[in-house]
């Protein structure tokens, strides 16, 4: 009779962990569904704030390109017809990155050398960040510090050593709510601007004569031309002017895009005239069946959906000899589209403004109610698997007397917690995308469906995954460490 | 059920007779003043006091006692299933209490064989897969542990049932899956808690019959608690306990057993 020698017994391999689970799960399905339907709700709630977040992340990025254009034009229009201000000179300057061509406009524009422009650069970020700060003071502090100056008007007033300035430092410590960032470097900022040979005090006049000089130079081309007239042009011969005037940075892609912009504005200013004109809006009046006084420019736009009203119109502009060169119907019709998307793009970037923050995009307050609501789904799971321990106590005192290692009992449970975490988080992913999705697409229409963030959305979806498998896997540790733990003959005492 | 299915399921692991009366008979299970006290709340209950006993290899032992008594305490601490409060068990002189919960593991793995009153079997594993968990929980390859599982389920006669679920099987089957499951491993003692306790009279007879050439041709010790009169009939040693305490112990030939039978069994 051989001796009973006393070894370790080996680990099961995690296939046959894996088996053996799999088939209790099978046998006890209704109640791992319920389970399952538990974490499914809370990872729902989860992926549909988090699609919402996503949604207006990608809807804000989409229409912020959309209306990128059209803002572009704008500041370029402003640019070639009023002077600029030293403020937004070093905002726009401080906002470059290396290679923007706004550098070598503001060189030649100022008669610059490289070092110089490269000095004034790292000037402008440094004054942006005091500029930034006066503006978003409390408007009494402010006036108790710089009395009624603004702008760069404040660097000048506290000029080193001056009056003001001595003033300045006994009041600002004073206020605890002003606290001023990287004091040496506000230093820094006011003896360049104030004391330095030259100072930047001057060099930023010097720059905006120049700009000054380039406006004139222009308004003498264009001849007495408005500027947005002229700006059709862009792309061609009034591009090159301006170029060699010295706005360097209107390249010709820029030209391009302003020409498009000031083209399709130019265009819908003159179908916005040809609407109020009285001939025009009877017929139109005629057509919708509602009063000529009934007929606004704005629904007039909403309805010019298919080429049949974009004909109709063109035909009363020309009954009222209006000058319809270049205008066509599909022309008319992209107007309308151009402007609509333009009054939807605005209106989501205004709603997107409060996404930000938190995780993912979302705020803080949401992301604490998906915490809580995760923590409760936790204690839920909890409980249904110390339910299962309690009435699996004799199988489990079984397997033990076969021969099953206390890790075992312990991966057995917490792969069933597991598993029910990973299908039940696949559903929850599901669910919460289509409703957080479908009320995106509601609100937003086009604008959300033209960009729809599959990228993000495929993260967030593993993301929930990965949340739903770990909440559950951790919830499931305490009832299979119960489980583990029992004394096989004291589990079979209790039945 | 023959001689050759017998030996196919136990190749490589002989024990012929000769050798098993030829070895010197030494002292397999060793209790020394056996005690365990169960704490319920603020009541203690002294469930044994005191046994001392030896067992010996190739025995078939019979452990009997009223309810209350201890005996299913004694039972488990021999089996390695529960701790004594004091005293101490030798599992062919290996200290139980020192050993670790991985080594107590193997122990039952390969070491002992357990059937229950109640069968226990795992309700979510048809017939062959319970047969093939201790196997599993050995290391043995799932190929050749499916073999043997399906020779030991032929040895207990239910080779044909290895894909029925216990849900789906008498009494007596769950039984006979119980003791393949517990031969798995070929285990040098076999711990049996009122066997034949749920079984009517021919299944139970079917199931001595198993135990007893397990014990005569392959020197199995086997330890029964038991009151099932033919199963005494069958052992070398009674062991009485009451109160706690060995009351009795005989030997088979020192007790007279009457085995009633009912004359016109038809089954």
């Amino acid at each position: 009779m051989k001796t009973i020698d006393v070894k370790d017994q080996p680990k099961l391999s995690l296939n046959r962990t894996f088996e053996i689970c799999l088939n209790g799960i099978k046998y006890r399905f209704f109640r791992s569904t319920v389970t399952m339907l538990v974490i499914a709700v809370a990872i729902a709630f989860m992926m549909n704030t988090l699609c919402e977040g996503i949604s207006k992340k990608a809807v804000q990025t989409a229409s912020r390109e959309a209306i990128r254009q059209q803002l572009a034009a704008t500041r370029w229009m402003n640019r070639l017809s009023s002077p600029i201000t030293p403020e937004n000179l070093l905002m726009e300057l401080a906002n470059t990155k290396d290679d923007d061509p706004l550098i070598g406009e503001v060189q030649t524009m100022g008669g610059l050398d490289k070092q110089q422009t490269d000095n004034y650069r790292q000037f402008s970020k440094d004054a942006v960040i005091y500029l930034n700060f006066f503006d978003d003071l409390n408007y009494g502090y402010r006036r108790v510090l710089v009395s009624d100056a603004n702008g760069v008007g404040i660097f000048t007033r506290l000029t080193p050593g001056s009056e003001n300035k001595k003033r300045f430092d006994d009041k600002i410590k004073t206020i605890k709510a002003a606290r001023l960032p990287q004091d040496e470097l506000f230093e820094s900022v006011l003896k360049r601007w104030n004391l330095d040979q030259p100072s930047y005090n001057e060099i930023t006049e010097q720059i905006i004569a120049g700009y000054n000089r380039g406006i004139e130079n222009i308004e003498k081309t264009s001849q007495g031309k408005p500027i947005d007239e002229s700006l059709s042009d862009a792309s061609g011969a009034f591009g090159e002017t301006i170029r060699k005037i010295g706005f360097t940075s209107f390249t010709p892609d820029v030209g391009n895009m302003v020409a498009e912009q000031a083209l399709k504005q130019k265009d819908t200013r003159r179908i916005d005239e040809a609407m109020s004109l009285s001939g025009v809006r009877q017929k139109i009046a005629v057509r919708v069946n509602k009063q000529p006084g009934e007929v606004k420019t704005s629904n007039v736009w909403n309805s010019l959906r298919s080429s049949g009203d974009a004909a109709f119109l063109l035909n009363a502009m020309k009954l009222e000899n209006l000058d319809v060169t270049g205008l066509s119907t599909e022309r008319i019709v992209e107007l309308a589209k151009y402007r609509r998307d333009i009054e939807i793009n605005g209106k989501a970037a205004q709603a997107c403004v409060d996404a930000g923050g938190g995780l993912m995009g979302l705020g803080i307050r949401m992301t604490w109610l998906i915490i809580v609501s995760l923590l409760v789904c936790a204690v839920g799971i909890s409980n249904a698997m110390l339910m299962s321990v309690t009435e699996r106590f004799r199988e489990i005192a079984t397997l033990k007397c076969l021969g099953a290692l206390d890790g075992f009992i312990m991966a057995l449970f917490v792969m069933e917690a597991g598993m029910l975490g990973l299908i039940g988080g696949a559903i929850g992913a599901v669910i919460g995308s289509i409703i957080g999705f479908g009320r995106m697409a509601v609100s937003f229409g086009t604008v959300f469906t033209g960009a729809f963030p599959w990228l993000a959305w495929g993260e967030g979806f593993f993301f929930s995954l990965i949340v739903g498998i770990i909440l559950a896997a951790l919830a499931g540790v305490y009832p299979s460490y119960i489980a583990a733990r029992l004394a096989p003959m004291e589990a079979m005492r209790i039945e | 059920m023959s001689n050759d299915t017998l030996n196919s399921v136990f190749q490589g692991n002989e024990v012929s007779k000769n050798e098993n009366s030829s070895e010197k008979q030494r002292v397999i299970i060793r209790t020394v003043n056996l005690q365990k006290t169960y704490q319920m709340g603020e009541v203690q209950t002294h469930a044994l006091r005191g046994v001392n006993c030896e067992i010996y290899t190739g025995e078939f032992i019979a452990i009997m006692g009223p309810s209350g008594s201890g005996k299913s305490t004694f039972f488990n601490m021999v089996g390695g299933l529960d701790s004594p409060t004091s005293g101490r068990v030798f599992i062919d002189e290996v200290d139980v209490a020192q050993l670790t919960a991985v080594e107590l593991a193997f122990l039952r793995c390969r070491k002992i064989g357990y059937i229950f009153q109640q069968f226990n079997m795992i309700q979510y594993m048809t017939a062959l897969e319970n047969v093939t968990a201790p196997m599993a929980f050995a290391g043995v390859s799932p190929d050749e542990s499916r073999v043997r599982g399906m020779s030991l389920l032929e040895l207990v006669g239910l080779k044909d049932r290895w894909f029925h679920r216990p849900i789906e099987m008498s009494g007596g089957q769950q039984q006979r899956v119980a003791i393949a499951r517990a031969m798995a491993n070929l285990p040098t003692i076999l711990l049996c808690d009122e066997p034949t306790g749920n079984l009517d009279l021919k299944t139970g007879r079917e199931i001595l019959d198993i135990l007893q050439r397990l014990n005569k041709e392959r020197g199995v010790t086997i330890i029964c608690a038991t009151h099932d009169t033919r199963m005494l009939d069958l052992c070398d040693r009674l062991i009485w306990i009451r109160d706690g305490q060995v009351e009795r112990v005989a030997r088979r030939d020192e007790v007279t057993i009457e085995v009633a039978s009912i004359n016109n069994e038809t089954f």
